[in-house]
């Protein structure tokens, strides 16, 4: 059983988000990068599945210049078996349809029973490449994932609905499915873990090995919205301030 | 067709996200001389044909197959794609579901066509359209361009148009025939089901009212509760109140409590001390009540007000209610 | 004879067992180290931190018990060797025969005292409450040990001052043993041949009850007799209470990272066992223990006593015990509920260090287990991430320098001295607050300063002081190298924390560094006429020693010259638990960043304590307890006749100047 983990370093929830000169991304020297948080939950789930079966390997792969290697690592120290690292320096968002088939080219050989993604990225939030991956793959595919149960030739998993529903739904193997956050409590690697790490192999895949021409869509400008936080303090008298207050959450917040 | 909104069912009836991807068509529909066409996938196609059909779209196609009648992302990926290599529009409109994350990404894989999601609003420059998105969880905008010009796949956020805004007219109705074996299907599910929620899980809550230590007594709570009912809101509180034992720790939200990210966060007598704001500045409105000004809640509110919160939230509620 | 080889066994075991530990006490140092032991043992000074009664008490006991030993060693050669007297006739006889009476009638009082304390008037302070985990050994052994011991002494005291009085009886009163002859009256009816006899019998019966006793005592708490002074001579150097050697995690031989069974623990924690005398003192003191979790730092050294008693026979040979700590020495829950006051360490009479106990425990839990409170691995991630604990973008670690023309080490490239912000410093509003007071005082002191600004990241105390071990390494690893490229060797610092860590924990990690506090540095700034605060505050102070500053750091004063200096009617009031024996806030040990619902907050009880001085301010020295009082404040509802100050501000307010608030 072999699960591939893809997982995405971006910028915390807390980092700094200062826009680049060109306007077309963010300085990446003020930002805090992270392992992207449903990313984490998605190692999770693979590695608690490895490790109730016995055996079997989870492979952590992460896309992007050599700063990724840390959650790579990081990967291996919470129980990875081995990594790969897609190493590019090409910068700015980038297009899932592309990426995905950048994975499918430097992954097609692994024959991964299971590929696990987090639902989206805590950057770019297109929430799409672990499933088009699975396509390319001839994988079938779920999303919105809060729960698996792995059987001989199946894999079932839960799918999160509106409104606080949910459904069971079984997959043929192999399958591509991205995990939402929460469902599981990511672990922290233990001591043992992250000494272990430095032994695990890290594969690092030059471009020539993956890289394809062309991006499907891409982003002309990165803006801060004009919207910037500006407290209106509302005054007068406690019968003004309620009407304003129900103002607010009809016509503006939009709750009532 | 030039533009395709493809449609979703809901509760048998047209989804709301549905009705105002067609206003998002019909935005741009007519000063760019574009047509409009809407397509039914297999669950309750009667019933959303005949809702659209006084919309002023060109016509409804509806795809019936014994393989559609419940939702599968091999199913209806197969089936848009079907339907986009038949009538080749350049752009297809949706509503940001749960069940197009689930199946659109396939269709874009499909046709090889990118598909740009959870578009806040669009705009014409020159010869191509512009979406507008946000990016790092909404704290950053972008703006997106397709760099394909046969067809691109788009989907929109809850409330980026208003169903108000419908535009009626007359639309015809015209079957499309799929193609589908069972072995292109290759998941199955069982029927949903709704959750008991045991314990307050705040972090999934969309309307929160919170209340501190301004509420002074443990029996002032109870204001605080009705106007979270009024509003159908999840309560909770920063520390104090906890520690005071007025209510469960479920219900903490901080740096040792939960973290949360709502809709509308109402801070009712919290003094935005750091360890309670950690927890909630990634609520996306933020209004706060406390008697003093200087409070640092208020550098994080988006609406503010300086008064008492035992005199302000009866009032509040009241008119809610009434 | 079968006395001798049985104790020879006994007490070889007992040593045998504390040689399993880890960290290998350094027995010719220790031996070296004899004043220090010979100090403790005659002067008794370390039971006169608490219970100061109890303590004179046990002082007579004590000083009656060494007297002792010179008693029975004239017994014996009075018993063997004919007509051996000791110095009978002369004056040294006389002083001797005196304080032998004496000593025996303040002995058996003192003992009967201690007895009744236990098993009569119940004591509730020998007592250690649910729900600190007490090993069934202990219960009942603690007991049947007390009892034991008492009867020992009262009767090995009792034979023989009951032998004297026959001796009396039978050779004539003694005006240098006016107990005896007392007693001897009892006797005088009793025919010659009785009266040798019974001397007799009470000799044996005194020296026969140490010989029974002597293979005893390593089962007994009476061993603190001699592991108390031991336990003192075989210390570990410390550079501060809760500062332990650093770990080497290049070592590829070390196996086990902290301790999770008996033989993990280092010598010296095993010493400490067989120096404890079972008094609780450091359960009184504890503040986890007083406001109800399941931590009694007494309760540690006594289930490890009794687990090594039990276990004696295995552990002294070598074998393998594999019973977690967990289970039978301290919950987990209770190495969590520590927060590393250092107040068990302060006031144990016999040297032992329970705190350090925790702090190898939670290394196990942390690094080998993997297993400590959900908010203690956010604060590990936030610390990673984001170099906080707050988990706040480190680019904001200047907006407390907002509209002030603080300089930064960046620009100004060098400076007499670093002035080291801190996390709360930087991310906490009255931590903000307390930065602005600081730089405004060494500005208007003309002092060359600098700060790191944004290149600061968290000094790693509170992950180290979790168990944390590697991420603090990380961390310092980090803070060391931008000391050493901007060659700083002087650092300011608001925060004990970070001076406990930047001063003592970095020097294990071999950089050595010149850290003093902002009550030290402000203070020496007053006396050094760089700048003069007014005395302007006209109602009562009352000072909350920080734990950090105080007895990790052994500064109490200067933050109370600092108040005294800008006190014009007002008065510095002292609460009851000061200086010493200050009682914690609540938020060391890691405690700032996750709960422990059980029992009450232990920041509501120090408030409750600073509001019944009746003073209008609390001062702190600490951004940690800053927090915690302001929240104790509220929640006793105190928010509009008292407030809680940094000693800076009270400074800066001296100086007439107004704080400038940064812009909303």
């Amino acid at each position: 059983m072999k699960i591939g983990v893809l997982i995405k370093q971006v910028p915390g929830a807390e980092s700094a988000l200062p826009i680049n000169d060109n306007e077309t991304g963010i300085q990446e020297d003020q930002a805090s990068f992270l392992m992207n948080e449903s990313d984490s939950y998605a190692l999770e789930e693979a590695q608690k599945i490895i490790e109730s079966r016995g055996n079997g390997e989870v492979v952590a792969i992460s896309l992007g210049p050599d700063r990724v290697q840390k959650i790579i690592r990081e990967a291996l120290a919470k129980g990875a078996d081995r990594g790969i690292h897609l190493q590019t320096d090409a910068k700015g968002l980038a297009d899932p349809l592309t990426l995905a088939k950048q994975f499918a080219k430097a992954l097609e050989s692994e024959q991964f029973d299971l590929i696990f993604s987090g639902l989206q990225s805590d950057d770019s939030g297109m929430g799409q490449t672990g499933i088009i991956l699975g396509e390319l793959l001839n994988m079938s595919t779920a999303s919105l994932v809060v729960g698996t149960e792995l059987s001989e030739n199946t894999l079932k998993v839960k799918r999160e609905l509106e409104a606080g529903w949910s459904q069971w739904v079984t997959l043929t193997l192999p399958a591509s499915i991205s995990i939402q956050s929460g469902l599981n409590q990511p672990r922290y690697p233990s001591l043992k873990g992250i000494m272990g790490a430095k032994k695990k192999e890290l594969k690092i895949l030059s471009e020539s090995e993956f890289y394809i021409d062309g991006k499907k869509q891409s982003i002309q400008k990165v803006f801060v919205p004009k919207t910037n936080k500006k407290t209106e303090m509302i005054e007068g008298e406690p019968d003004t301030i309620v009407a304003r207050l129900v103002d607010v959450l009809k016509n503006e917040v939009k709750v009532l | 067709m030039d533009i395709l909104v493809v449609l979703e069912s809901k509760n048998g009836s047209l989804h709301r996200m549905s009705r105002e991807a067609i206003v998002g068509a019909q935005s741009i529909a007519a000063e760019n001389g574009l047509s409009i066409s809407a397509l039914a996938i297999g669950i309750d196609t009667d019933q959303i044909a005949s809702s659209v059909s006084g919309m002023n779209l060109d016509e409804v196609l509806v795809a019936n197959h014994n393989l559609l009648s419940t939702y599968s992302a091999d199913g209806f990926a197969e089936c848009v794609k079907q339907v986009i290599e038949k009538e080749n529009p350049s752009l297809v409109f949706v509503g940001h579901t749960y069940q197009t994350r689930d199946y659109f990404p396939k269709v874009s894989a499909r046709i090889d066509k990118p598909f740009i999601p959870d578009v806040v609003s669009l705009m014409k420059e020159g010869d191509f359209f512009v979406f507008t998105k946000t990016v790092y969880n909404g704290k950053l905008g972008s703006k997106v361009v397709s760099n394909d010009s046969e067809c691109t796949l788009i989907s929109f956020q809850a409330a980026a148009f208003s169903e108000e805004n419908i535009e009626s007219g007359s639309a015809s109705t015209r079957s499309f025939d799929i193609e589908l074996e069972s072995s292109q299907v290759r998941t199955s599910s069982e029927a949903p089901i709704q959750e008991e929620v045991s314990g307050i899980d705040l972090s999934s809550a969309d309307l929160i009212v919170s209340v501190g230590r301004g509420i002074e007594k443990e029996n002032n709570l109870q204001i605080v509760k009705d106007l979270a009912s009024a509003i159908n809101g999840e309560l909770a509180s920063s520390r104090p109140v906890v520690d005071a034992g007025w209510l469960p720790s479920s219900h903490q939200v901080g740096s040792s409590g939960q973290s949360v990210s709502p809709n509308l966060y109402i801070a009712l007598g919290i003094s935005g001390a750091i360890q309670h704001v950690v927890g909630m500045k990634g609520s996306k409105n933020i209004i706060a009540i406390n008697k003093d000004a200087d409070a640092p809640i208020f550098e994080i509110a988006d609406y503010g007000v300086v008064g008492n919160i035992l005199e302000i939230v009866p009032k509040l509620t009241e008119a809610i209610n009434g | 004879m079968g006395s001798t080889g049985l104790a020879w066994k006994n007490f070889g075991k007992m040593f045998k067992a504390i040689g399993r530990g880890s960290r290998p006490i350094q027995w010719k140092e220790t031996i070296r180290n004899w004043p220090k032991g010979l100090a403790v043992f005659l002067g008794q000074q370390t039971l006169f931190k608490t219970r100061p009664i109890v303590g004179g008490i046990h002082a007579i006991v004590a000083w009656g018990f060494s007297f002792y030993i010179a008693v029975n060693i004239i017994d014996v050669l009075y018993g063997f060797i004919p007509g051996f007297h000791f110095f009978h006739e002369q004056w040294i006889g006389k002083l001797y025969r005196i304080f032998v009476d004496l000593f025996s009638i303040f002995v058996i009082i003192g003992v009967k005292y201690f007895v009744a304390r236990r098993f009569i008037s119940n004591d509730p302070k020998l007592k250690t409450n649910d729900p600190v985990l007490v090993s069934e050994a202990a219960r009942t052994g603690m007991k049947k040990d007390s009892f034991i011991v008492g009867m020992f002494i009262l009767m090995h005291i009792g034979f023989r001052f009951v032998g004297a009085s026959f001796e009396i009886a039978g050779h004539g009163p003694d005006p240098f043993q006016p107990g005896a002859n007392l007693l001897a009256w009892l006797w005088q009816s009793f025919d010659p041949v009785t009266i040798i006899y019974m001397e007799h019998v009470c000799w044996w019966l005194a020296l026969g009850l140490i010989l029974a006793f002597i293979p005893y005592f390593p089962y007994s708490k009476h061993a603190h007799l001699f592991m108390g002074p031991l336990n003192y001579m075989a210390r570990e150097e410390r550079r501060s209470p809760a500062v332990l050697e650093s770990i080497d995690f290049e070592d590829d031989d070390i196996e086990q990272f902290g301790s999770s069974r008996l033989e993990h623990l280092t010598q010296s924690q095993i010493l400490d066992a067989y120096a404890c005398i079972m008094c609780s003192r450091c359960q009184d003191a504890c503040p986890a223990y007083s406001t109800g979790k399941e931590l009694s730092p007494s309760a540690i050294e006594i289930n490890k006593r009794y687990y090594l008693n039990e276990h004696l026979n295995d552990f002294s040979i070598g074998k393998e015990l594999d019973d977690p700590i967990t289970k039978w020495m301290l919950t987990e829950e209770a190495a969590w509920s520590c927060t590393t006051c250092g107040f068990c360490v302060e006031v144990c009479p016999v040297g032992n260090e329970p705190m350090v106990d925790i702090l190898r425990i939670r290394q196990d839990l942390v690094m080998m287990e993997s297993r400590f409170p959900e908010d203690a691995m956010d604060a590990f991630n936030k610390m990673e991430n984001y170099g906080n604990p707050w988990g706040l973008s480190p680019q904001e670690r200047e907006a407390w320098m907002e509209g002030l023309n603080v300089p930064l080490m960046r620009e100004k490239k060098t400076a007499d001295v670093l002035y080291w912000a801190g996390c709360s410093g930087a991310y906490d509003n009255r931590g903000k607050d307390i930065s602005r007071a600081v730089s405004q005082i060494l500005d208007k002191a003309g002092v060359d300063y600098a700060c790191l600004g944004n290149e600061e990241i968290c000094t790693g105390d509170s992950a180290r002081r979790i168990g944390n071990e590697y991420l603090f390494q990380m961390m310092a690893m980090q803070n060391i190298e931008k000391f050493e490229e901007y060659g700083i060797k002087k650092i300011v610092t608001q925060c004990p924390h970070c001076l406990t860590t930047l001063k003592h924990d970095y020097a294990e990690l071999g950089i050595e560094l010149d850290v003093v506090h902002h009550s030290q540095y402000i203070n020496d700034l007053v006396k050094e006429g760089k700048i003069s605060p007014q005395p302007s505050v006209t109602e009562d102070v009352t000072y909350h020693d920080a734990c950090y500053l105080g007895r990790h750091n052994g500064e109490y004063d200067a933050p109370r010259e600092l108040i005294q200096s800008v006190l014009s009617e007002g008065k510095l009031i002292e609460m009851e638990r000061n200086k010493e024996s200050g009682f914690c806030c609540g938020a060391g040990g890691g405690n700032m960043w996750y709960e422990i619902n059980t029992g009450d907050r232990i920041n509501h009880e120090r408030f409750k304590e600073a509001a019944n001085t009746k003073a209008s301010t609390v001062a702190t020295a600490c951004n940690f307890c800053n927090i915690m009082m302001e929240d104790g404040l509220k929640v006793t509802g105190h928010e509009d006749n008292m407030v809680v100050k940094d000693v800076a501000e009270l400074v800066l307010e001296g100086l007439n100047e107004k704080q400038i608030n940064h812009s909303s």
